[in-house]
């Protein structure tokens, strides 16, 4: 068993520098989590924390309902991977994977069972005998969690541990990584500024931002179902609509926005109230002129705009426009949609009610809240 | 704005071979970004566009003069690298402004000019801060203000956005575009990030190996690489490797007895060759959809596992045992479950089919 709680950590360095504040989340026995946030956000300072480098300035951290206060990092039984790897590049792959438990004082047949468990276990069984400097940046990243295997640690932590390796090779890796803290039964906590990575390895994510917890949930909550503007604004690409309400007495709310008004997500903002309504750029429909002959249009969901630019980015089609409060708003399109937009052509754009989300708009503005 | 020509620029270092052989026109007013991995080329490149270094042999022309010889001071180009390389002792106005102090130019000119930077930069009311007091995206659009308030022509960017966060790259992606456009410059983006290459540039210059490889607007080389290297390097894809068979005017590559794909290709009756399909151009349908499908290649398959990784979904299939990867956007509902069968759907023309060459063989 490896349950983490941390129960409202706060870190202030030097008295002044608040690096994390108030943080309450819980770590379930054999969960991934991915720590993501922008630079300074305070991720790598929860994972430290968590480790026993640093100790809170306030709150407490609990291992399987343990305090950890008392508990120094030799004893915390956790499994450390940081991006330059940081193995001995005297010693060989066995040797290096044989220090942990060395030290631990095993016997030399239970030392023996510990290292070639956990170089089976990362499939590098074949290259025991070579040094570090023969070994390929995800060799040496092998290595490293061979040796935290070895040591029998139950909690792995991952500082951008792929941030070494190039980004083919890293995509492979991500299954690699997940598969085994599954096969492993480990905790793992990863801190990554690759939020593809952070979504496509972990059972939830927390987001961080000016060293407080965000938002934290299943990769899918995080995309589809922000509960703030903040988590909209980073993870992903959403575009902003201001309005007011004008209904807010159906399932959808109606916003007004220009001269439009649309059916928005209901989140409970009383009519008259000003909103921002969130919307990710993949799902706006785009209808130049001519593709809406029968005004079919007329009786859903659309704001009018000019097209700006049509701009192809080989995964993707960025296609720019200005809606009629001047607002500058982008969709992403297949590739191969068979319509190319023309610059300067009037559209319409359609809004699904169900793929937006709409939150009272921030008393300080926008940038107060996306602010990093 | 200025026309750019390299005009078969070889750099050596020692016995080391730099690049060779560069070839390239840059018109006036085109946003070229230069794109390849670490140790292609493209820092040597630039620094002698930009009058850093000389050539071995070759010749660098600003609007068909040959400038070879002219040091870089007199080249009118604002450079803008990785690392900022702010004056940390000058607020971060001064150091906008240290260009056209230098130069004695007319410094009222300059600080207006300096102003509606920081406006279209969006760093007004940082005038006063110190390097070390601004974050690093706000470092490297004062970076960017010293580069084009000194006036410079040819804006030239060694991997200008690579230490930032990835949010932050993606918004000053757009920005910098916006702005060289406005301004009418003519601009050199080094990268080795393809989404930015794609974003920011007119034209992309793939380098390998200190060679240019291919020099085409985006959808030129994403669509038509002209090697597998480039084609792999450019894109996420499943790989086939087969034997090109002709049957009625239709070419297939035959991967086994039981699994053929149609292709588009020049290549004959019996040619081993290799085909890719980027992982955004397979479709993932129901199978009772099959009917209604208008592909060239429809084949059951097996969804083995599918993933939310942001803007896409992100899944794999297994066909008569090769796995292939596929993406699809987020904005399209995804009804699919792991394990069930469904159809993997492929248009003949998006496949890339290039012969096999022997040393991929081996």
């Amino acid at each position: 068993m490896s349950e983490i709680r941390l129960n409202h950590i706060t870190k202030i360095f030097d008295e002044k520098v608040t690096a994390v504040r108030d943080l309450s989340c819980i770590i379930n026995d054999g969960e991934y989590i991915s720590l993501i946030g922008p630079s300074g956000c305070g991720k790598t300072t929860t994972l430290r924390l968590i480790a026993g480098t640093i100790l809170p300035t306030k709150g407490r951290i609990f291992f399987d309902d343990v305090p950890m206060e008392r508990v120094t990092i030799q004893d915390r039984n956790i499994g450390f991977v940081f991006q330059h790897f940081a193995i001995f590049p005297h010693l060989n792959v066995w040797d290096n994977v044989a220090f942990g438990p060395t030290i631990k004082g095993k016997t030399k047949k239970e030392i023996e069972e510990a290292v070639e468990n956990a170089l089976k276990s990362v499939g590098i069984k074949e290259r025991a005998m070579v040094f570090p400097s023969d070994l390929s940046a995800p060799e040496l990243q092998k290595t490293a969690l061979a040796r935290v295997l070895s040591s029998a640690s139950k909690i792995l932590l991952l500082d951008e541990p792929l941030g070494a390796l190039d980004q083919k090779v890293r995509e492979d890796f991500r299954v690699f990584l997940r598969s085994l803290v599954k096969r492993e039964k480990l905790t793992a906590i990863h801190v990554t500024h690759d939020q593809e990575e952070a979504l496509s390895i972990s059972d939830r994510v927390a987001l961080m931002n000016r060293a407080e917890l965000i938002q934290i949930g299943k990769p899918e909550d995080l995309i589809f179902n922000p509960n703030n503007i903040f988590t909209s604004f980073f993870v992903g690409e959403s575009d902003f609509i201001q309005g007011v309400v004008t209904d807010d007495s159906d399932k959808y709310a109606k916003v007004r926005v220009g001269r439009s008004i649309i059916k928005t997500h209901n989140a409970g903002i009383e009519k008259g109230k000003r909103v921002i309504v969130a919307i990710r750029r993949e799902f706006f429909s785009i209808f130049g002129k001519g593709q809406d002959k029968n005004n079919q249009l007329e009786e859903q969901n659309y704001v009018r705009g000019t097209l700006i630019e049509d701009r192809f980015l080989g995964l993707l089609r960025r296609v720019r426009i200005k809606l009629e409060n001047q607002q500058i708003i982008e969709a992403k399109i297949h590739p191969k949609f068979p319509i190319k937009y023309i610059e300067n052509e009037p559209v319409k754009v359609l809004i699904r009610p169900s793929a937006t989300r709409c939150f009272e708009y921030p008393k300080e503005g926008i940038q107060s809240v996306i602010r990093m | 704005m200025v026309k750019v020509t390299c005009d078969n620029l070889t750099k050596f270092y020692g016995k080391f071979k730099g690049i060779e052989g560069i070839n390239l026109e840059i018109e006036d007013g085109e946003y070229i970004a230069i794109l390849g991995p670490t140790g292609a080329g493209k820092t040597t490149t630039m620094y002698i566009i930009a009058g850093l270094i000389q050539p071995s042999s070759g010749h660098v022309k600003f609007d068909d003069v040959d400038i070879t010889n002219v040091p870089a001071e007199d080249r009118n180009v604002g450079f803008v690298f990785e690392e900022y390389n702010l004056f940390p002792r000058m607020t971060v106005e001064k150091n906008v402004l240290f260009g056209p102090i230098v130069k004695k130019h007319d410094l009222n000119d300059a600080a207006k000019i300096s102003r509606e930077m920081f406006h279209l930069l969006n760093i007004s009311g940082k005038e006063e801060a110190y390097p070390n007091q601004v974050s690093g995206g706000q470092k490297q659009r004062v970076a960017l203000a010293r580069a084009i308030v000194s006036g410079a022509q040819l804006l030239i960017m060694d991997d200008p956005l690579r230490s930032l966060d990835a949010k932050i790259r993606e918004m000053l992606q757009v920005e910098l575009r916006k702005l060289v456009k406005d301004l009418g410059l003519t601009c050199i983006h080094a990268t080795h990030d393809i989404h930015e290459a794609m974003n920011v540039a007119d034209k992309i210059a793939v380098f390998q190996d200190g060679k240019v490889v291919q020099f085409g607007t985006p959808d030129e080389i994403y669509n038509n690489p002209k090697t597998l290297a480039i084609a792999s390097f450019l894109s996420e894809s499943s790989i086939f490797e087969g034997v090109i068979r002709e049957r009625k005017n239709e070419k297939y590559l035959e991967i086994s007895e039981l699994f053929q794909i149609k292709v588009v290709t020049d290549y004959k009756e019996g040619t081993e060759a290799i085909a890719l399909i980027p992982s955004e151009l397979v479709d993932i349908q129901p199978l009772e959809k099959r009917d209604e499908l208008n592909y060239d290649n429809i084949v059951e398959a097996t969804l083995l596992d599918f993933r939310c990784i942001g803007e896409f979904y992100e899944y794999s299939l297994d066909t008569l045992g090769t796995t292939i990867k596929g993406k699809e956007l987020i904005g399209t509902t995804f009804t699919h479950r792991t394990e069930s069968k469904v159809l993997f759907a492929t248009d003949k023309d998006d496949y890339r089919v290039f012969k096999k060459e022997k040393r991929v063989s081996e």
